[in-house]
């Protein structure tokens, strides 16, 4: 049986998505409703649904960023009411996006998209949307102008404020307030968010590989894939493995 | 942007009062000549006031320079408030001024020439002025031209500047009056998803979509308000919300009835309330609530908008689109309106935003 998850923070318009597909895939198990992004995100780690609808702005992690957290298998289809930038990069990527309010033929066709991608998956193979899905957040969550490259991070501790070289930073790792510069000596804590940082350093030596992570590619040492096929990354100088959302792991295809 | 250069912007606001000018020194003086030298020409062509020819040139740019000089010294005496407050468009005061600096200008300058005169030439050119009935005459008349003169560009200005300024409040109402896409769609989403399970509720809920659509359309067409009208029109605004967002929302009115017949510019409140909910509330998981309170103190219309909701942090998350558009409108329409008695400020709370809005109380006749 197939197992979804509906975030939305209107209780009115889950519920409503909630009937629809009760009655237009009733073998669908709705497992969870969430009613804003952080607690999307949570659910999603735990009950590992097959699917998950996300509206975009949501309170707390907007329906992006959850979806960029992502490690396992979920799919992800987006419900918006209305952005433009959004649909323009679905429509490219051809991945599954709702407009509110929504058609019955249009949720029956998302529902179709989604069925298919599934059975692929189930044959084993990769979905052809999850590359894009990388690039659609990529688009979407960056800004449009690339900033000047930064070559040194400035972390203040007590009345010390430490210079570190780009060059020396392993990766950076961001939780709810901060952001951690992991270096092979140590960490040092900074106010600069994941996505500004990545605008701001060389796509090619830097990767997102997750919400909350930017990886120096110079010192990926191996990558590591589970049974279930989640990805794990080892960094040279740290001992610690870190993960890869989903929509990030076709980067280590080629390696 | 088009840029515009110092000669441009020094003619522009030749004649307007203005503590500090923009443009440089050089410009004001090279607009002054440009204007005297041809009037010196002109009067040299006729042959003018004093036979020594070149001294029309000469008195012309003493009467500009004089004019400038005297019109800077006023700008340095007075205070900027009270500038301000005198070159208000279609004010009459500003245009006594402007005509008063033209013809004592007009005076110092043909005395100055006159005793430049007397000393170059070695005759007495007073006694010659004043015993030329012609050269009194030319000078008169002079004096009538420049007033005149001064008097149509200063009904010119004012004409124009009234234009601009009721293009520019359109125009900012037009926007302010747009309905956010994503509110209208979220809207309609919400009355499609009720229609079958809560008829009821779906009902309600158009109803009060049809209010606020009929208000903000209403306003378009208006300039001026009512608090009362425009609490109505926020009222729905929020009832809709609270359908939309259940126990996330909570709302408080309160204004003195003394408040609520307090007239407004359309649309100055509206804005604030929105974004205490995009940027306060909405973003916020467990949501909060948002009060809005107006009274009337000192002959003055306090108004608050109060929300528990982010606050600064709202900054850090990337939203639709900029509050500090909306923020600039208001103040700008607060300041062509009221000048330089009206405020909007935005204090940032323990828990949320207070934005605050006050301005002069006329209640309505």
């Amino acid at each position: 049986m197939t197992r979804a998850l509906i975030a939305d923070d209107e209780p009115q318009l889950a519920l409503y998505l909630q009937e629809q597909l009760a009655l237009l895939w009733p073998e669908l198990e709705i497992v969870h409703i969430a009613r804003n992004g952080n607690e999307a995100a949570a659910s999603i780690e735990e009950l590992e649904p097959d699917l998950a609808f996300l509206d975009i702005q949501m309170p707390g992690m907007s329906g992006l960023e959850v979806a960029q957290g992502i490690e396992g298998d979920t799919l992800v289809v987006f419900v918006t009411a209305f952005d433009r930038y959004a649909v323009q990069a679905f429509e490219h990527a051809a991945l599954d996006y709702l407009l509110k309010p929504f058609k019955t033929d249009r949720l029956l066709r998302t529902i179709e998209r989604v069925r298919a991608a599934l059975t692929l998956r189930a044959a084993g193979h990769d979905t052809p949307r999850d590359a894009r899905l990388a690039d659609v957040l990529h688009q979407l969550t960056r800004g449009p102008a690339p900033p000047a490259r930064l070559r040194f991070i400035r972390a203040s501790q007590g009345e010390f404020v430490h210079q570190v070289a780009i060059s020396d930073v392993l990766f950076f790792h961001a939780d709810e307030k901060y952001t951690v510069v992991q270096t092979a000596s140590g960490e040092h804590l900074i106010r600069t968010s994941i996505t500004e940082l990545a605008e701001q350093l060389d796509p090619e030596q830097f990767w997102q590989v997750h919400r909350a992570t930017l990886i120096n590619l110079n010192y990926l040492a191996s990558t590591r894939r589970d049974e279930s096929s989640r990805l794990f990354l080892r960094i040279k100088g740290y001992a610690r493995e870190l993960r890869v959302s989903r929509a990030y792991v076709h980067l280590f295809k080629a390696m | 942007m088009k840029t515009i250069s110092p000669i441009q912007l020094a003619w522009r606001s030749l004649w307007v009062l203005k503590k500090h000018h923009p443009e440089p020194l050089w410009a004001q003086l090279a607009v002054g000549a440009g204007l005297a030298l041809p009037i010196g020409i002109g009067m040299m062509l006729i042959n003018g006031l004093l036979r020594g020819r070149l001294f029309d040139l000469f008195s012309c740019l003493a009467v500009a320079y004089s004019m400038l000089a005297i019109k800077r010294g006023i700008e340095k005496l007075l205070s900027k408030s009270s500038i301000e407050a005198v070159s208000q468009a279609g004010d009459w005061r500003a245009a006594l001024i402007i005509n008063a600096i033209a013809i004592s200008g007009t005076a110092l300058g043909t005395a100055i020439s006159l005793s430049a005169y007397s000393w170059h030439s070695g005759a007495d050119g007073w006694d010659l002025f004043l015993t030329h009935t012609a050269a009194q005459t030319v000078f008169l008349a002079f004096v009538v031209v420049i007033a005149v003169g001064s008097w149509s560009w200063w009904r010119l200005h004012v004409k124009q500047d009234t234009l601009l300024r009721q293009a520019m409040e359109a125009q900012s109402r037009l926007l302010q009056a747009q309905i956010e896409p994503h509110f209208l769609f979220n809207t309609l989403a919400n009355v499609q998803s009720l229609v079958d399970r809560d008829a009821p509720r779906a009902k309600q809920m158009l109803e009060a979509f049809t209010d606020y659509l009929r208000a903000s359309l209403d306003q378009l067409r208006t300039s001026d308000s009512t608090l009362a009208i425009e609490l109505t029109m926020i009222r729905s605004y929020l009832e809709l919300l609270q359908i939309r967002m259940e126990e996330r929302l909570r709302f408080e009115i309160d204004a003195s009835d003394e408040a609520l017949a307090a007239t407004l510019p359309t649309l100055i409140l509206q804005p604030l309330v929105e974004n205490a909910i995009e940027h306060g509330l909405e973003p916020k998981i467990e949501g909060g609530r948002v009060c809005i309170r107006a009274r009337v103190l000192d002959g003055r219309l306090d108004i608050r908008v109060e929300d528990d909701g982010l606050g600064l942090d709202s900054a850090r998350r990337p939203r639709r689109h900029g509050t500090g558009m909306a923020l600039s409108n208001i103040r700008e329409r607060l300041h062509t309106r009221y000048g330089p008695t009206a405020a909007l400020t935005l204090t940032p709370q323990a828990l949320g935003m207070q934005a605050s809005l006050s301005l002069p109380y006329r209640p309505q006749a």
